[in-house]
This record gives C-alpha cells, structure tokens and sequence, in this order.
C-alpha cells in the first residue's frame, strides 16, 4: 500500500487534517469553556470573548488547506493523474508537518486563549493583548503551513 | 500632530465665577483636572445634590422599561448608533419639562416593576400547588390530615404503575376487610386511597412499603384547604391564576404607556450623570468660602486662547498659569491624528498609548497595516463586500467622531483587501476557468506561464514561482517595516536626546541592514557591483562589534560583548521570518474559497434534479464564503496587527502612557447635532 503514490498523498492529506483539526478543536474547547463561564457573570464581553475563543481554530483551517491543496493537486476531483511514490512521500511529510504543527500549536493556543479569557473577565480592556498573547503562538502554525505549502506546491505532476 | 504637547496649568478664581467656568469647561472638555484631594484641607460643601442614587434610580428604570418600548427599525438604530440624535436646545427644553414629572413616572414604573415580579412569583407558586394536587382532582373526599377513623387506618398516596395488579392482588386477596379507591392516573403512576381495618394496618404498612408506596400528606402544603374536594380547591386556584394573568396583562399595558417617556428618562439621565461630574469634581480641587484653585492638564497650543478668553470671561477675576508637573507626576497621553491616519489609533491604543518617550506610532504603522491587511485578506469579492458595508454606514449614519474613525478602518481594510485580492488574483476563491470572462486578461492563454490570467494582476500565488514570489514580497515588506522601525528608534533618541546611543544602536543596526538588504539585491540585479556591498556588510558589522560592547567598564571585555551584541542579528531574521505569515494568509483565503466553491460543485453534481443543485450549490457556497470571510477578516486583522506589535514596536515603542481624560460631558444616549 506504501508503494502507491495516490495513497500516500491521501494519508497525508487525511493526517494534515485531521491532526490540525484535533488541536483546533482542542484548543477552542478550552477557550471555549473558560468563555462560557465568563460570560455567565459578564455577558457583555460576548463580541470579545468569541474573537479569543475563535483564535485557536485557524489550525484546523490551516490544515484543512493543505489537505484540498493536495487533493487537487493529484488530481482526486478531476479522475486523478499518476503520483510517483517519490511524490506520494513528499505529500504525506508535508501532511505530517502541518499535522503535527497544527495539533501542537492549537493545543497550546487553546491554553493561551483560555488564560486570556480569565484576564478579561477580570478587565475588559485588556481584550487586544490576550488576542497579541494568544497569537504569538499560532505563529508556529503559520509557519508549518507555509512550509507544507512550498513542499506540496513544488510538486509537478 | 501626533502626540500632542500637554502644560500643567494652575487655575485659580473667586468662588461667584466657579458654577459658569466648570460649566464652560465641562461642555469644552479643554480640560484634565488632576485630583489634588490630598493636598484639601478645607471642607468641601456640596452645592447642588445630584445623587448617585437619583442616577442610579433612573437607569434602573431605563433597563426596566426598555423591553417595552415600541422599537424603532432595526437599521434606524444602527445608523443612529442607538443614540438620540438632537439639538442640544431641544434636549435642554426637554429636561426642563420632563424634569417635573421625572418624579412621579420613576416611582410608578418602580412600583410597576416590583408588582410585576411579585405577580410572577404568585403565579409561580399557584402553578406548583395546582400541579401537586391535579392528580386528586377525582378524588371524592375532602382534604384532611388523617383518613383514619376509629376502627379503620388510610393511606392516600401513589405507586408506579406497573405496580397496580400486584397491588390490587396483594391487598384485595388478603383480606375483605382492605379497600382500595383508585382515583387518578399520571406521571406513570396511580394515584389512590387504601382504607383498613385497624387489625390489617401493620400488614398494610409493609405490603405497601414493598411496592414503594408514596405517601401522600395534604398536611405539608395543604393545611389551609382541610375540608375542602381538591376539584373546589383546584377551580379556585384556576381562577386566581386568571385573575393573575389579567392583573399583569393590564399592568403591562401601563408599563408599555410608560415606556413612551423612555427618550426623556435616557436624557434626563446624561444630564444627571453630567450634574454628578460637575458635583464630583469639586472634591478633587481646593475650595475656601470665596476662592477656588485646582490643576489640570491641557493642549499646549490651547494654552494662549483659553487664557484670553478667560480674562475676557471674568473680567480678570480667574487667572491661570503654566506650572511644572509634580515630581514623580507623568503628563497624560493625548494622540491626536489627522483624519484617516486617526483611524489607525484604535490599533495603536489595543497595544498601549505611547510613554514618556515614545513617538505615536500610528502614522508609521498605517501604510503598513493597510498593505498587510490588504495581501492577508486579498479578495475582491470580500473587500468590497466590506468596502461597501462600511461606506453604506460611513455616508448614512449618525455617529461620534471616534465611532466613523473605526469605521473608516473597516473601509481601508476594505479597499486593501480590494487591491490585494486585484494583485493576487482573488475573487472569492474562482479560477480563471469559473471566473466570468471581463475579469479574465485578454492576453491570457492556460498553460503558458508568464501571463497572469486575471486582469492587472501582478502575482498567481499557486502556479509556478509564484508562491515564491509572493514570499519574497511579503520578506521585502517585512524587512522595509524592520528598516522603518529601526530609523524610528534612531529618530526617537535623537529627539530625546540621547545622541550617543541614536547612533551606536539604531543607526549602527540600520546602517547593517541595509547594506545586507543591497548585498542580497546585488546578487539580482547586475548594475550593483556584489564585491562592493560585500565590503560594506563587513564594515558595518565591524562598526556594531566596535559600538555594542561600549557600556562594558573592563577593556578587555568590550570587544567580546561586541562580538556578542552582533548575535542579534538572530533576532532580525526572526523577526522577518514572521512576515511570511503574510504568504501564508494571503494564500489561505484563496484556497479555502477555492475549495468552498470545489464543494458546492460536487454536491450539486451529486443532486438528483439540476434545479435542487442549483440550490445546493448557492447554500453551501453562501454558507462557506461567510464563514472563509469571518475567519479570513479575523486572521487579517489579528496577524497584521501582531506584526506591528510584535516586529515593529519592538524596534522602538514601549508604550504604557496614560490616557489624557479630559473633564467633558460623557453622552451615554445623547448625540447632539450640531
């Protein structure tokens, strides 16, 4: 099975999204919990909270990039086309990549988030900061995605 | 403009002018009065009672009424902010006569209030006692405590029903002298009384606790109802209840007559929120029988005209001078911007105000912010989506200056977010090949490189070197914000006088930058001689291990901490290694729209009638590109403002200056026209 391009591509196209989406859903269900008892005592800083609980999604959405860009870079919507298994590889690294990226980095976004939430509980106004806190993370998210990105977009098929 | 220059002033008066001057001062908002309570040591004499508690009586009743209140449209009260727009005469007439009934609709609307909650509670607990006894509606003796007579015991209670045959067999088939009334079935129970002679009761007792018998004792709830039929009790409960609900529903008519003076009650509570200000306000300055002093801060430039006009006002009798701040005391932050640039201070201000020695960043951090945006979000269908929500509220609403400055952000991003989608090629997520053909450049033909297939489009993020391109880019934008913050710094210092580290850090950095910026274009462009710039980087960086390691008292240490000072180069290419997360956005709208539109495709192919794809493609492509726009417009947002706060600010902003709060009429509802 490890020998055909087609499958690799899909493993990996399945584990940049699935891992991704793992830590996004991880890291907004920590956010998320922490916003909902918030909001029981403030629910004016609704607007708020949902932008930092909204923050550790994006890895779910980075991962799922790399798995349609892989899907239709072999061809899988149009009848598919021929994936050498050198190919296949260098799309299941970089579905590896973006997995692991996204899994760690939403996870601990999630935390970042979380942390923030309580702060503006406390004080509304410190609402930017905690985005700027938690955002520091998703960095690494970026960063794997745009190096899964070169990977698969360097691919000629 | 920037930050504007604040003067400490002092102003002094006779107490006959202090009324008319906090009243001019408080419509001007000119003025920060600095809280100098700890310097009084006079008594402090209230001279009109505006209460917090009258306050706080009318906001109470404000929250209580609006739920009544006949809403305006919806887009009415977006436009207007939810404030009331109106002269500041016609606000003035209206408290003046709304100010004599104020009393009396206050205490009716309150007395209303605690009515309605005290109907609700009644209500509440008629319900729970109808409920407990509806299952003895059919049950044909009065209420008693005990059923029991001489001769015979009685239980009333319940059992689950699956119960009832062994129930009936075990009781009825003991023995004649055992009887069982069963009146009501509910809940998965029955409901019914057991009447036995005295001799069978501990039989009874124990039969029944086998099937976990529920007693019932009227005796908890029901003491006021004894020798009433539960149908009497159960008719009079129904009957209150009514009575109940057509008590509210005529208060409720009365609630909704009173929300009528809801727009008198909000005006009449900025004005009272404005006496209690100005009543406030004299706690925090010096007050004698016939004089009054306090300090402030002030614009700088404001400083010559306020004096004039208060010796013309006065007649000489309130006078102000200029004074230094207390020692330790730090002058307030007052950013003041010109239009389109003041847009951008909301961002600046989510970081921190500038300190002492800051410069505003805003001005510089604008373009930036704008180009940023603009590549991360890079869709011309979402930008002008976003363009023309704005513009619609910009041109058609009512809104504070601060309000239509943030708004006008949103604009910006819009028109970048156009002209990046317009660079890239972006209009919600099409290729060429779905996209309608007056976007399409004429020259393009699929499958030749070199030619961007839509109209005045510079980059095709997704095809050949483009992503490369794209990368390089937002590298180049990153290094031009990097070399920009590092010349601020050099700026700042210098302005702050600190010339001897302006030019060992900043400078010196700069000078390095740049020269490894024309060293790598040298490898691209041939008329830039490589060796030269070679050179240059050397000399450069030779300049740094010379200036980093002069704090250094030993000698021999300074060339080391030199050396040393040169390894922040690493945080440099951190630092521009960021700005890749511009790519990355950038590419990410795209494709997610791409795939958006991907899936609608399918699933309408897969539909077994042409006219119910066609439905299920507008669903999913309208449910997909909102949500690629929400995420998108949040990302946008969010990582080009990390990018100035992070990479750029940390280049030369510290921030943590304290707001200038200058004593001014706060319009919670109001907004008045001019």
């Amino acid at each position: 099975m490890l020998e055909s391009g087609i499958v690799l591509s899909i493993i990996g196209a399945v584990i940049a999204a699935a891992l991704a989406g793992i830590g996004s859903g991880l890291g907004v269900y920590m956010a998320g919990s922490k916003a909902a008892g918030v909001l029981a005592e403030k629910p004016d800083l609704f607007g708020k909270l949902l932008v930092i609980t909204a923050l550790p999604g994006s890895q779910g959405v980075y991962g799922l990039l790399i798995a349609i860009l892989t899907l239709a870079k072999i061809g899988l919507f149009s009848g598919g086309l021929e994936v050498p298994v050198e190919a296949g590889y260098q799309i299941l690294w970089a579905g590896i990549l973006m997995g692991i990226a996204g899994l760690a980095s939403g996870l601990l976004q999630g935390r970042v988030a979380a942390a923030g939430i309580g702060a503006v509980g406390k004080d509304g106004s410190v609402a930017g900061k905690a985005i700027v806190l938690s955002v520091i993370i998703e960095t690494y998210a970026i960063f794997g995605l745009l190096v899964a990105l070169l990977v698969v977009n360097s691919i000629q098929l | 403009m920037a930050k504007v220059a604040l003067q400490k002033v002092l102003v002094t008066g006779f107490r006959t002018h202090y009324k008319i001057l906090m009243q001019e001062l408080h419509r001007s908002g000119l003025l920060e009065i600095v809280d100098t309570s700890d310097l009084n040591t006079g008594e402090v004499e209230t001279e009109e009672h505006f209460g917090a508690y009258d306050l706080a009586r009318i906001d109470g009743v404000i929250t209580f009424l609006k739920p009544y209140e006949t809403v305006k449209t919806q887009a009415d009260s977006m436009l207007s902010g939810g404030k009331l727009v109106m002269s500041e005469e016609d606000a003035k007439a209206r408290v003046k006569d709304f100010g004599v009934k104020s009393g009396d609709i206050l205490q009716e609307a309150e007395e209303a209030e605690e009515n309605l909650v005290r109907y609700e509670n009644e209500g509440a607990k008629i319900q729970k006692r109808r409920a407990e006894l509806e299952p003895f509606r059919l049950f044909k003796m009065s209420i008693e405590k005990d059923y029991s007579t001489e001769t015979t015991k009685s239980w009333v209670g319940s059992v689950v029903k699956a119960q009832q045959k062994t129930l009936m067999e075990n009781l009825l088939g003991e023995s004649n002298l055992i009887d069982i009334d069963i009146f009501a079935e509910g809940n998965g129970n029955v409901y019914f009384r057991v009447t036995a002679d005295k001799s069978m009761e501990s039989f009874v007792a124990g039969t029944l606790n086998e099937m976990r018998f529920e007693e019932y004792d009227f005796s908890m709830e029901f003491t006021d109802c004894y020798g009433k039929k539960p149908r009497e009790v159960l008719y009079a409960f129904e009957k209150e209840e009514t009575e109940l609900v057509e008590k509210r529903a005529n208060l409720e008519l009365r609630v909704k007559e009173l929300a009528v003076h809801l727009d008198d009650l909000r005006i009449l509570c900025d004005y009272n929120a404005w006496g209690k200000t100005k009543n406030d306000i004299q706690h925090k300055m010096l007050k004698t029988k016939n004089l009054f002093a306090f300090e402030a801060w002030m614009p700088k430039k404001s400083f010559d005209s306020f004096s004039v006009w208060l010796q013309n006002a006065f007649a000489g009798e309130v006078s102000i001078e200029e004074i230094a701040p207390r020692e330790g005391e730090e002058a307030p932050v007052f950013v003041k911007n010109r239009r389109g640039i003041a847009s951008f201070e909301p961002i600046t201000e989510m970081f921190a105000l500038p300190g002492a020695k800051d410069i505003d960043p805003t001005a510089y951090l604008a373009p930036f912010f704008f180009i940023f945006f603009g590549l991360c979000l890079s869709d011309v269908g979402y930008g002008m989506i976003l363009t023309l929500v704005s513009a619609y509220f910009l041109l058609l609403g009512k809104f504070s200056r601060t309000a239509k400055d943030g708004l006008f952000l949103l604009f910006l991003c819009g028109v970048g977010a156009t002209l990046g989608g317009i660079f890239l090629g972006g209009y919600f997520g099409m290729t060429p090949e779905q996209a309608p053909s007056f976007l399409l450049n004429p020259d393009f033909v699929a499958g030749i490189e070199g030619v961007n297939p839509f109209r005045g489009q510079f980059i095709d993020p997704m095809v050949g070197q483009g992503p490369i391109l794209f990368l390089g880019l937002a590298m180049g934008l990153g290094m031009l914000q990097l070399l920009s913050g590092v010349f601020l710094d050099f700026y700042r210092q210098m302005k702050n006088g600190d010339y001897m580290d302006a030019v060992c850090d900043p400078l010196s950095w700069f000078f390095l930058l740049l020269m490894i910026v024309f060293y790598v274009a040298s490898g691209f462009v041939g008329f830039l001689d490589q060796e030269v710039f070679k050179m240059l980087t050397l000399i450069a960086a030779g300049i740094l291990v010379i200036t980093q390691g002069r704090k250094q008292k030993i000698w021999l240490l300074k060339p080391l901490s030199g050396i040393l000072g040169l390894y922040n180069i690493t945080g440099y290419v951190s630092d521009l290694l960021s700005y890749s997360r511009i790519m990355a956005l950038g590419l990410a709208t795209g494709v997610i729209g791409f795939a958006m539109n991907l899936t609608a495709g399918i699933l309408s192919s897969m539909m077994p009638h042409p006219a119910i794809g066609v439905v299920v493609a507008i669903i999913v492509i309208v449910f997909g590109h909102s949500l690629n726009f929400a995420l998108s417009l949040l990302g946008a947002f969010v990582h080009s403002g990390r990018l100035q706060f992070i990479e750029f600010f940390g280049k030369f902003y510290e921030g943590g200056g304290r707001k200038f709060k200058p004593f001014v009429r706060e319009k919670k509802y109001l907004f008045f026209r001019n």
